[in-house]
């Protein structure tokens, strides 16, 4: 018990707990949202040689919003990094 | 004067150790793009070195931390700081010429412990910001990028399951462009900083800069960021033999998985000041996309070496600064000392180059597919 109790005290456990879910969310999150571009990027490609123009065109929105998320995820996390 | 000597040798290896960082430390930031042959080895190497400079102005937190963090402020004298580079130096050569993969980060940090620890006894050390801010970040890390990795490789895996191969491998070099791009301007952030916060203790040693309050002067920067950015130019051509050979082999997928993972876990650490090993995150995100697809892809003996050179360098370390600066102090301290061994290091370093250029390999010849 005392020991727990001062290892809470010693150890930076707000500072961990927020590298723990910035990294979970920054790096799962932005290869995820790549992954998805890949996938609609391929989608599109496919409906557009079926001749269905309206999705290849949704999927190809999508894409295009997935590769700019993966951007503002970036350039965001960087301007907070020089912030602090 | 004679301070003035010691400090001019100091300001000289914190730069020679930022040299060696870079190259040391190369291969970690190019290895999976060029395994991957995402980018040709030349161009990797060179747009690494172009980010590890720009990454160095980022942000100034693991600075601080190693400037206020490790030891207490009266303690810090030229000849510590001295004896504490010259052991993470000696470490970083020694770990490099027996081929284990070993944390430049953690060598310093031990370096800096361990002539503190000989100048001044244990009272000096600053225990709990040593646990919260360094070992215990450094202990969880590289298992934080080994779960990114492996979580982010599978939902890849699964999102473009059904894909053609080709064109999935081809847009995943393309990512990997991207995420190696960020991974050498999250290495300029994180290790650069780790050579101003020792250029600053210096400064406030020396007497140029307030004990009270911790300011990292511009020129401090923008010289640990170019020689950092040097270092990492010239490493990369020695470097890159052993990662061709050793790399396990890897998909660009899994490359782009280990890359985005580390940039995410040094980044973060960054901003909250914690001095993580470059080398220790990106061995973490490169086990974690291979254990993913395959847990027989990672070669588990070489994982087990990173751990053991983990385990082993802070302490080495911190044992060679220790024993250097009470070499020190028996030849005095104030200028013969710090100078002998100065001498010393370069005869044995050179020694080592020369030995190492008349056994090095031929170049690796570029890829150019």
């Amino acid at each position: 018990m005392i020991g727990s109790v001062l290892a809470a005290s010693i150890v930076d456990v707000g500072g961990l707990l927020e590298l723990l879910w910035v990294s979970l969310a920054a790096g799962v999150g932005v290869i995820a949202v790549f992954s998805l571009s890949i996938l609609s990027w391929s989608l599109a490609n496919s409906r557009n040689s079926q001749g269905r123009a309206i999705a290849a065109v949704a999927y190809g929105a999508v894409c295009v919003i997935s590769l700019l998320v993966c951007a503002a995820a970036v350039v965001l996390g960087l301007i907070a990094l020089s912030q602090k | 004067m004679s301070s003035d000597l010691v400090f001019a040798l100091v300001l000289v290896t914190a730069l020679a150790f930022d040299f060696t960082n870079g190259f040391h430390d190369t291969a970690n930031v190019v290895a999976t793009g060029i395994s991957t042959r995402a980018l040709p080895p030349r161009t990797a190497v060179g747009l690494a070195a172009l980010l590890n400079f720009v990454g160095a102005f980022i942000s100034l937190k693991v600075a601080t931390t190693i400037g206020t963090g490790i030891v207490s402020n009266q303690a810090v004298t030229l000849p510590v700081v001295f004896a504490g580079l010259i052991g993470a130096i000696v470490w970083n050569v020694a770990t490099w010429r027996l081929g284990l993969p070993s944390s430049s980060s953690h060598a310093l940090i031990g370096g800096l412990i361990g002539s503190a620890l000989a100048a001044s006894g244990t009272g000096v050390i600053q225990l709990d910001s040593l646990v919260s801010k360094i070992i215990v970040p450094g202990v969880l890390s590289p298992i934080l990028a080994f779960v990114v990795a492996s979580l982010g490789i599978l939902v890849a895996y699964r999102l473009v399951a059904k894909l053609r191969p080709g064109p999935v491998t081809k847009s995943f070099r393309v990512g990997q462009i991207f995420s190696g791009n960020l991974l050498a301007l999250a290495h300029g952030t994180g290790d650069a900083q780790k050579t101003m916060g020792i250029i600053t203790l210096a400064l406030i040693a020396h007497g140029n800069l307030p004990s009270q309050g911790f300011h990292v002067p511009f020129w401090v920067v923008a010289s640990s960021a170019t020689v950092i950015a040097l270092g990492t130019y010239s490493g990369g051509w020695r470097i890159i033999t052993t990662v061709g050979t050793r790399i396990i082999r890897m998909d660009s997928a899994q490359g782009f998985s280990a890359q985005g993972s580390g940039s995410a876990v040094i980044l973060a650490a960054s901003g909250l000041g914690f001095p993580l090993s470059t080398t220790h995150v990106i061995s973490g995100g490169v086990m974690g996309a291979g254990a993913a697809k395959r847990l027989s892809a990672v070669r588990w003996g070489v994982a087990g070496n990173i751990v053991i050179a983990w385990v082993l360098t802070l302490p080495a370390a911190a044992l060679v600064a220790g024993c250097l600066y009470l070499l020190m102090e028996l030849l005095g301290v104030s200028t013969v000392g710090p100078v002998v061994v100065a001498i010393v290091t370069l005869a044995l370093l050179a020694a080592l180059g020369m030995r190492h250029l008349r056994s090095a390999p031929p170049p690796v010849r570029e890829q150019t597919t």
